[in-house]
C-alpha cells in the first residue's frame, strides 16, 4: 500500500547526449508515489541509467520537468541529494580504504555526522547502525578489510549498506542485486520491504531480474529511450500475455470437438495450448468429458510480458 | 524474522558546518590514500632526490661558484615551493581517477558544493604535499644548506599559500582534461616547464623573448620570487635574486589562483553534468 501522493514526477523529460543525433530519453513522463515501489524496466540501452542519472542530479537534462520529493530537480538539487540513496550500476568504491571507512565517508558526506578518524571515535548511533546493516547483508565480519580484497558480491553488499545508512526517503537502485548470490537478493528485499513498510520508503528500480519487478506496485517498461506501457504488473501481464491451459488426452479427437464445442480454439503443438480470457481453468474442466492425460495452467509471469513485449518490438534480449 | 529497523538518530547539521565536515572527510580521505598507497608519493621523492643531488649538486659545482650567492640555498628553497605545487596539483587532479573509478558518482550525489569537494581535495592535497617538503628539506640539509635563523618558519609560513596555488592549477587543468593517462602526461608536463622556467633550480633574472615570456605567465614564478623575498629580506643577495616586491608577487598570485579555481571548478562541474 502507498500514499498517491507524488514522490517522484518526471513531465516530457528528453536526454540528447553531446555528439548523438539520437534522444537516449524521449519525451518520458511518469509519477512515483510516496511509499510505492516501481519498477523501470528494459533492454541494455534502453535509457534507464539515464533516467536515473537525471533524477539523481548526477546528469543534466536537455528538458522537461523533474520533482523528487517535492523538490525541484533544477533549484533545489541539495534538497533533493538529502532526500534521496542510490546504489549504482556501476560499483562506486574507493578501493583505499577499507568497507567501514567507505560507509563513514558517506554518512559524514551527507552531514549525519562529523567526521571523525577513527570507527571507535565515531557517535554509538552510527556504529549501532553499521553493525545492523552489515550483519542483515552478511558483511559485519568484513568491516575492517580493505575493498581490494572484497568480492564483486560482497561490493555490492557494501553499497548497499552504504546507501542504506542515511535512510532515504526515496532508494534509487539500479540493477542492485547484479552479481549477488541468492541469499543475498533474498536478505535485501527482505530488507528493503521491512523498510517500506516501517519507514514509508519508495523505491525506484531497475533490473534486469524480472522475477524481482513482479511483487512491485507499478511497472513501466522502456525502449528506445520511449516509455511503451505502464501499469501494474498484473495490468501489464494481462494487457500482453493470454493465459493458457495446456491439455491432451488419449482420445485427441473427441478432446479437441469438445474444446471447439465450448467455443475455444486450442492450437496442436505437442499437446493442445488454449487460451482463455474470461472463463477459469475450472469453468472449462467442468465440461470437459474426455479423459485428460496431461492438464497444466499457465500462468504468465512479468517476464512472460517483458520478453513478450520486447520481442514483438524486434529487439534482442 | 529481523529485528525493527534501528532509527538513525542525528540532529541535522547547519548547512555551514555541513560543508566543512564535507570537506574534511574528503582531506582525511586524500590522507589516507596517501598512507595507504605510498607507490603515489615516492616517486615524487626519488624525482625530487635525482634533480637535487644529481643535476643541482652538478650545476652547483661547475657554475654555481660563479653566481655570487649559495647555490645550493637558493636551489632547495625553489624546489622546496616546486614540490608543494607539484605534489598539490597532482593530488588534485585524483578526481579523474576517481571519475574513472566511478568514485566521483559517490561523491557527486552528496547533499554539498562543488566547492567544498575543491576545498576537501586542496586540503588533503595539501597535507600529504608536506610529506616530500620535508624529504626535500632533509636533502638540502644534507647538501649543506642551513634553515635554522627562522628559515623553517619562513618556508611553513608561506607554505599553505602555495599548496593553494599548486591545487589551482590542479583544479585548472581538471576543467579541460577529461582523461586520467592525458592528465597524467600533462600535469608532467607542466610541472617540469614550471620547474625549469619559473626558477624553481636557476635564476630567471636575465632571461630574454620567448624564455622570459613564458617564464612570467607562470604562477611558480611569482611564488618562488616572493618565497625567495621572504627568505632574503635584509641579505646582501636581496638584489641579485629576488625580481619583484613581495606585494606585487603577491597581487599576481591572488590573481592567477582565483581565476584558475574558478574557471577549472566551473568548467569541471560542468563537464561532470552536461554530458
Amino acid at each position: 500500500m502507498y500514499n498517491k501522493e507524488s514522490m517522484v514526477t518526471v513531465k516530457n523529460l528528453t536526454k540528447q547526449y553531446k555528439h548523438s543525433k539520437e534522444f537516449a530519453v524521449d519525451d518520458v513522463s511518469f509519477s512515483v508515489g510516496e511509499g510505492e515501489f516501481f519498477a523501470f524496466l528494459g533492454p541494455n540501452g534502453a535509457g534507464k541509467s539515464t533516467t536515473i542519472s537525471i533524477m539523481t542530479t548526477t546528469l543534466s537534462k536537455t528538458s522537461g520537468e523533474v520533482t523528487i520529493a517535492g523538490y525541484d530537480l533544477v533549484k533545489d538539487v541539495k534538497q533533493i541529494r538529502r532526500n534521496i540513496g542510490i546504489i549504482f550500476q556501476k560499483p562506486s568504491l574507493d578501493k583505499y580504504l577499507s568497507a567501514e571507512q567507505n560507509i563513514r565517508f558517506h554518512a559524514c558526506m551527507y552531514g549525519m555526522y562529523m567526521y571523525r578518524p577513527f570507527f571507535k571515535w565515531m557517535p554509538e548511533a552510527y556504529k549501532n547502525r553499521v553493525m545492523e546493516l552489515s550483519e542483515i547483508m552478511g558483511i559485519k565480519d568484513d568491516l575492517w578489510k580493505p575493498i581490494k580484497k572484497f568480492s564483486g558480491g560482497m561490493q555490492r553488499k557494501l553499497e548497499i549498506v552504504r546507501s542504506l545508512i542515511h535512510t532515504p526517503k526515496i532508494l534509487f537502485l539500479d540493477e542492485p542485486t547484479q552479481g549477488l548470490d541468492a541469499v543475498s537478493r533474498r536478505a535485501l528485499w527482505n530488507y528493503i520491504n521491512q523498510m517500506r513498510k516501517e519507514k514509508g520508503t519508495t523505491v525506484f528500480l531497475t533490473t534486469h531480474y524480472i522475477d524481482e519487478a513482479e511483487d512491485v506496485d507499478n511497472v513501466s517498461i522502456i525502449n528506445h529511450g520511449k516509455i511503451i506501457i505502464s501499469g501494474t504488473p498484473n495490468e501489464i501481464k494481462k494487457h500482453l500475455i493470454r493465459k493458457e491451459l495446456i491439455l491432451d488426452a488419449e482420445n485427441r479427437e473427441t478432446l479437441e470437438a469438445e474444446l471447439k464445442q465450448l467455443g475455444l480454439h486450442p492450437v496442436m503443438e505437442n499437446h493442445f495450448t488454449v487460451s482463455y480470457d474470461t472463463a477459469t481453468p475450472m469453468d472449462i474442466l467442468q465440461r470437459l468429458q474426455t479423459p485428460l492425460t496431461i492438464l497444466r495452467v499457465n500462468e504468465p509471469t512479468l517476464e512472460d510480458a517483458y520478453i513478450n513485449l520486447v520481442e514483438q518490438k524486434g529487439e534482442q534480449l | 524474522m529481523m529485528n525493527t529497523i534501528a532509527t538513525t538518530s542525528h540532529k541535522e547539521m547547519p548547512k555551514f558546518l555541513q560543508e566543512i565536515n564535507a570537506a574534511l572527510t574528503i582531506a582525511f580521505r586524500e590522507i589516507i590514500n596517501t598512507i595507504k598507497s605510498p607507490e603515489k608519493i615516492i616517486p615524487t621523492v626519488i624525482m625530487q632526490f635525482m634533480f637535487l643531488v644529481f643535476m643541482g649538486g652538478g650545476i652547483s659545482q661547475n657554475l654555481g661558484i660563479n653566481m655570487g650567492f649559495n647555490f645550493n640555498e637558493f636551489m632547495v628553497v625553489g624546489m622546496v615551493i616546486n614540490v608543494l605545487f607539484m605534489t598539490t596539483s597532482q593530488g588534485i587532479t585524483s578526481l579523474i581517477e576517481d571519475r574513472e573509478n566511478d568514485f566521483t558518482q559517490e561523491i557527486f550525489v552528496s547533499p554539498i558544493s562543488r566547492f567544498s569537494v575543491i576545498i576537501g581535495k586542496t586540503i588533503g592535497a595539501s597535507v600529504t604535499a608536506y610529506i616530500p617538503f620535508f624529504a626535500t628539506i632533509i636533502m638540502g640539509i644534507f647538501m649543506g644548506v642551513s634553515i635554522g635563523d627562522g628559515k623553517l618558519l619562513t618556508l611553513l609560513a608561506i607554505s599553505p599559500l602555495m599548496c593553494i596555488v599548486g591545487c589551482s592549477i590542479g583544479v585548472l587543468l581538471l576543467g579541460f582534461v577529461q582523461k586520467s593517462s592525458t592528465m597524467g602526461v600533462l600535469t608532467m608536463m607542466v610541472s617540469m616547464i614550471q620547474m625549469f622556467l619559473g626558477g624553481a633550480m636557476f635564476p630567471i633574472n636575465h632571461s630574454t623573448g620567448l624564455i622570459s615570456f613564458i617564464s612570467h605567465l607562470m604562477p611558480l614564478t611569482y611564488c618562488l620570487d616572493f618565497t625567495r623575498g621572504l627568505f632574503y629580506h635584509g641579505k646582501p643577495e636581496y638584489a641579485q635574486i629576488v625580481m619583484y616586491s613581495p606585494s606585487f608577487n603577491l597581487l599576481i598570485i591572488t590573481v592567477f589562483t582565483t581565476v584558475f579555481f574558478v574557471v577549472g571548478t566551473y568548467f569541471f562541474v560542468r563537464s561532470e553534468k552536461n554530458k
